[in-house]
């Protein structure tokens, strides 16, 4: 029976090292190995050996199936290893085809500057909010200490609506985006922080001005304020929005609301504030800027001695064009609503 | 507004060390915003004054000349046409390198070495046109600019020539200081930021003449008579008479300093009374003395259309709204704005009458605004003018006259005015320039900072009085611009950067702005494209939606027919879009959350809405559902409960069209556009569009749902594929199987198919339907009993075919 063995366990690990496919491995394994193969074939006779004989016998039959059991699964995993390598090379795909392409949508550069916007104010407590674009011109005038027919309104060049005039004058579209400091005034207890970020309308049109065009205007309110305030909230939004290494200045303007007033420039990203052609003298243009006139805040109904405040308005295409880079020489591309143009963004 | 002046007229009246551009940062920096530095030496660089030595005929052009110029240690041959060419004539000759302006042509270009018919060139002579100076020194067509009156030596480059080197501010002038739109009101702020003292040489001068004037006798040697009948409106009123008037040309210094303001010269006479208004920021007046009638002049309201010929030629028929200084007889000027021809001053005026006046600021405005006239007078007066300047001007022109055109006072300075205001004083405390400032600034230097601007400070401590010069008394009204004052000339740049350290409540933006955000993104992540069109339009994109224009507001000031109504709803934007892109986008997904106007309701004029548009190759109803699929995804993210009704609005297609309900609020609309407007916008293909009230979105949206366990035991799938008649809608469909039984949780259309397979009129409908038991797990016969249920129902109901 040892020899048997001996024989058996030779010609089986022959046989399966010859198997070329999975199938044939699978017959080898149940011809040697299996429930009426040719191993139990073998030893049936292992029962009627005496006992010594039948120790060594079983020891040895152990060995060769352990054996056997080795080769077929050294032979599975050289031929699952040939199988992948073929199907690998066979199914090799093309890398430099492009992908299939998901859905992709795109939001307007002006909604991008806006989101941008509110998250920078947002960080240091300033609420988003709006107010209506067709209003009274109380709330972009009058109220923001323009009496009727003062020079100061003609720099905004604004529409009027043929709609009938209320308890709070003409009905007029918002030239500026400050009409909505007057509404929060009315409306909301100091201390506060808010952005208004609103479409405004001008009867202008050029490369820089559109009749369309939206503004983002901070109010702060409190018991104290000072320039002090309003320049850090300033510089903290220039390096926020355009990068930690712009500088700001503050250059003395006049607006009837604010007292001082101001007009925020930017440092020059372009030459670094050498001065440049895109520039003055080294400084952009961003926006106006001030201390809330006292006046504004007592036509609101506050009193003035308790309340100190300040505000800021700015174009936010303007804003967002000056980011490097965009290369937006035009606003009115803006609101072409040509799809091969918004579909870059 | 801007005013352009000459710097060397500055620097006759402060004594500064500062380089121009330190001047002019300094000038920005503290509120006179220099926006632009004209350097003449600059622009007219290798342009030199040169002498002409000798001419030769070109021999290759008979109107071309030969001339050897001479530029100081050198002569260079040049070519010219010029047909005014001598010898000895002084030329401005550009030599390589200049850059001019071949014949007054618009562009610059870089003159080079070049030969000419053959003849080599090394520069050229130019004519006025061709260096910018055409309005300046006007020369004939052909002819070369003479120089011949300069007294310089050959080899003087231009600028130095002709303008002393000197250099052209812009500044921009803000709307409450008309006391710096003068070089007397720049020479003070940069005196101020400079800390240097200003020269007052020539007002001492003006000064003398003018008490001089005050004190003639009263008897005029000429009759001439003021009397005005408004003096709420002509607050004050300077007049006086000069005779022996040589009216002619003036220097070249004096068109040069108006010329940087963009005047032109008229005469010396007439430019005489610009420079003073340049000099002192006083508009003036002239009258020819003898064309006055009656030798009298009267401030009053003109006549009921009293017509006026103005110096710019145009007539205009006048009211009593306007205020003029008339004549005996008629209107010689209209108060304010602008003088009239007949008694303007000409070439064979001999006497005339200076005029300086200050007019009610609202009223002259107001004549403006009627008249639509705009003149540099106005754009002064409306501001608001000090009132002491009136005098100082006559005088000033008086003295000037008499320099420049031989005049001869011929009677005293006549004065209307009414009660002298006595100049302001403030009560001013420095701690409150420290507050609002946000640094203590020393009191020694506010009250320096106040005393160099002409401000008179006297007190201590935190009491102050501050007495206000007389032309800063209309925009210096109380302590705050005060305050304003110390702070821009302290310098902001000195104040520190203080992130705000006040109360802060940190409230989140309202729901529906929040909500807006997060539907622009949705709508991005579902692959729309965001438009923005403006919310004016025009008359042509709303009308094919036939829109009652009665609720449409309209603009009553409008820019152009395109921006002229306020648009009532986003969809007509919408379809212009979708037509403007038909050629580059087949198919397309736009949307926008944007505002829509009405006449006043509910107290607003406005809606906030959603709208969408898709459009896509080939469509035979696709779209229509691709769009609901869209809304159904954006409802489904909001936790929406919404149905579908049947709608009829006249611009959709009547029959692909519905409602969208929400807990009975319409929340809005949405169908495929109708044919007709389709054709009016040249569309084509079909669009689909949806309008949703953003309000109603916002109330109803539930961006936090109840939380609700996922099923314990597994649910069972089955599919159920029916044929049943077109007029049988899907909802009818899904209302008889919810019915059935309770454990039938959820179904899904997945395949609808219409074709000969299944018979004209009909439609095959598949649908995933979904089991569960909260209870127990759910045996395949219970669900096989139901689904039998479900069959029956269907076949009795509507009689489908249930297939298998």
């Amino acid at each position: 029976m040892k020899q048997a063995l001996e024989a058996l366990k030779n010609e089986a690990v022959k046989a399966i090292q010859e198997c070329q496919s999975m199938a044939e491995l699978e017959r080898a394994e149940i011809l040697y190995l299996g429930r009426k193969g040719k191993l139990v074939e073998a030893i049936k006779d292992l029962p009627n050996l005496p006992v010594p004989e039948k120790k060594i016998t079983g020891q040895m039959a152990n060995e060769v199936k352990q054996i056997i059991t080795t080769a077929v699964a050294t032979r599975k995993r050289d031929l699952l290893s040939k199988e992948f390598a073929l199907a690998s090379e066979a199914e090799a795909l093309d890398i430099t085809q492009p992908g299939l392409k998901p859905a992709a949508g795109h939001l307007h550069l002006t909604t991008q500057a806006i989101f941008e916007i509110e998250d920078i104010f947002a960080r240091i407590g300033f609420t988003h909010v709006q107010y209506p674009e067709v209003d009274y011109d109380w709330y972009p005038f009058e109220g923001l200490n323009m009496p009727k027919d003062h020079p100061a309104r003609d720099e905004w060049e604004t529409f009027f609506v043929d709609a009938p005039a209320g308890k709070k004058g003409r009905v007029v579209l918002t030239p500026h985006g400050t009409s909505g400091d007057v509404h929060e005034l009315e409306d909301l207890k100091p201390p506060f922080r808010t952005i208004n970020i609103t479409k405004c309308y001008r009867r202008q049109s050029d490369i820089s001005h559109a009749v369309v065009f939206h503004q983002f205007d901070g109010l702060y309110v409190d018991t104290k304020a000072s320039i002090a305030e309003l320049k850090g909230t300033m510089e903290y939004f220039v390096r926020q929005f355009f990068g930690p290494d712009r500088q700001i200045r503050l250059r003395p303007f006049h607006f009837r609301f604010t007292e001082p007033s101001f007009e925020v420039d930017i440092s020059c990203g372009m030459c670094g504030a050498k001065g440049c052609r895109l520039c003055k003298g080294g400084w952009l243009e961003l926006g106006g800027s001030g201390m809330l006139h006292p006046n504004v805040l007592k036509l609101s109904g506050l009193d003035p001695k308790k309340y100190k405040g300040f505000a800021f308005g700015w174009g936010v295409e303007r804003t967002m064009m000056m980011k490097a880079g965009i290369k937006i020489d035009d606003i009115r591309t803006l609101y072409k609503n040509d799809l091969r143009f918004l579909q870059q963004f | 507004m801007n005013l352009t002046f000459s710097y060397n007229w500055l620097k006759e009246h402060v004594d500064y060390r500062s380089k121009p551009a330190e001047l002019a940062r300094l000038l920005s920096l503290s509120g006179v915003g220099v926006e632009h530095i004209r350097d003449f030496s600059k622009e007219w660089n290798k342009i030199v004054v040169g002498e002409v030595k000798s001419l030769a005929k070109h021999p290759g052009a008979d109107k071309l000349t030969l001339a050897q110029v001479s530029i100081g240690k050198e002569e260079v041959k040049v070519v010219c046409g010029g047909i005014n060419l001598r010898v000895g004539m002084l030329v401005a000759l550009a030599l390589p390198g200049a850059r001019v302006k071949w014949h007054g042509g618009r562009e610059e270009v870089e003159l080079v070495e070049t030969a000419i018919r053959g003849e080599k060139s090394f520069g050229m002579i130019c004519a006025s046109d061709e260096i910018g100076l055409e309005e300046l020194l006007p020369s004939p067509a052909r002819e070369i600019l003479d120089l011949g009156w300069l007294k310089v030596k050959p080899g003087t480059p231009l600028a130095q020539a002709l303008t002393n080197n000197d250099l052209w501010f812009e500044v921009e002038i803000t709307t409450n200081r008309p006391d710096n739109l003068a070089i007397l009101g720049m020479a003070r702020e940069a005196a101020a930021v400079t800390k240097a003292n200003t020269i007052n040489k020539t007002q001492e001068q003006t000064g003398k003449i003018l008490r001089s004037l005050l004190h003639l006798d009263k008897k005029t040697i000429l009759p001439f008579e003021v009397k005005v009948h408004e003096p709420e409106l002509c607050l004050r009123s300077s007049f006086c008479v000069l005779d022996n008037v040589k009216v002619g040309h003036s220097p070249m210094w004096l068109k040069w300093r108006l010329a940087a303001a963009g005047i032109r010269s008229i005469n010396n006479i007439v430019d005489i009374t610009n420079y003073v208004m340049l000099e002192y920021g006083q508009p003036m007046h002239v009258y020819d003395y003898d064309t006055l009638k009656g030798k009298r002049l009267e401030v009053r309201l003109a006549r009921h259309g009293e017509k006026f010929l103005a110096l710019d030629g145009k007539t205009y028929e006048l009211s009593p709204n306007i205020l003029v200084i008339a004549d005996a007889e008629k209107a010689g000027c209209i108060a304010g704005i602008m003088g009239g021809e007949s008694t303007g001053v000409k070439e064979k005026t001999t006497r005339l009458v200076f005029e300086a006046a200050n007019w009610h600021p609202g009223f002259v405005r107001q004549e403006s605004r009627l008249l639509n006239l705009r003149s540099d007078s106005l754009d002064r007066f409306e501001k608001g003018l000090a009132m002491e300047t009136t005098i100082l001007a006559v005088a000033r022109a008086v003295e000037l006259a008499q320099e420049l055109a031989g005049a001869q006072i011929c009677g005293p300075l006549i004065d209307i005015k009414g009660k002298s205001a006595k100049p302001k004083e403030i009560v001013f405390d420095p701690e409150l320039a420290n507050q609002i400032i946000g640094i203590k600034v020393a009191t020694k230097e506010q009250v320096g900072v106040l005393e160099r601007l002409g401000f008179r400070v006297q007190g201590s401590g935190r009491k102050f009085k501050v007495t206000v010069p007389y032309w800063r008394a209309r925009d210096v009204q109380f302590d705050y611009d005060l305050v304003e004052e110390v702070a821009r000339v302290y310098g902001y740049t000195n104040v520190p950067s203080v992130i705000p350290v006040g109360g802060l409540k940190g409230h989140p933006p309202s729901i529906e702005l929040q909500l807006e955000r997060l539907s622009k993104q949705f709508f991005k992540g579902l692959g729309l494209t965001e438009v923005y069109p403006y919310s004016l339009t025009s008359e042509k994109v709303l009308q094919p939606f036939n829109f009652d224009f009665a609720n449409v507001l309209k603009v009553s000031n409008p820019l152009s027919e395109d921006y002229l109504y306020l648009r009532p709803s986003l969809l007509p934007s919408l379809v212009q879009i979708t037509a403007d892109n038909q050629e580059e986008f087949s198919s397309g997904q736009i949307f926008e959350i944007a505002k829509q106007y009405h006449s006043f309701k509910n107290n607003s004029f406005e809606d906030k809405k959603l709208g969408l548009a898709i459009w896509e190759e080939g469509d035979s109803g696709q779209s229509f559902y691709r769009l609901k699929g869209v809304l159904e995804a954006l409802f489904k993210e909001y936790h929406l409960e919404v149905s579908f009704e049947s709608n009829q609005d006249l611009y959709f297609h009547p029959g692909r069209q519905g409602k969208i309900l929400v807990n009975n609020e319409v929340l809005g609309t949405f169908g495929e556009l109708h044919q007709s407007i389709q054709q009016a916008f040249g569309l084509n293909r079909r669009v689909v569009l949806a309008d949703l009230s953003f309000a109603i979105l916002t109330r109803q949206a539930k961006l936090l749902p109840h939380y609700t366990p996922p099923p314990v035991f597994p649910s069972v799938k089955r599919d159920l594929a029916i044929i049943v008649s077109e007029k049988i809608s899907y909802a009818d469909i899904t209302q008889a199987i919810s019915a059935v039984d309770p454990l039938l949780k959820s179904w899904e259309l997945f395949d609808v198919y219409r074709g000969e397979k299944v018979g004209v009129g009909k439609k095959s409908l598949a649908l995933h339907l979904v089991f569960n038991n909260s209870q127990r797990t759910l045996t395949a016969e219970e669900v096989e009993q139901i689904m039998g249920r479900i069959s029956a129902t269907l076949k009795q109901k509507f009689n489908v075919v249930v297939r298998s």
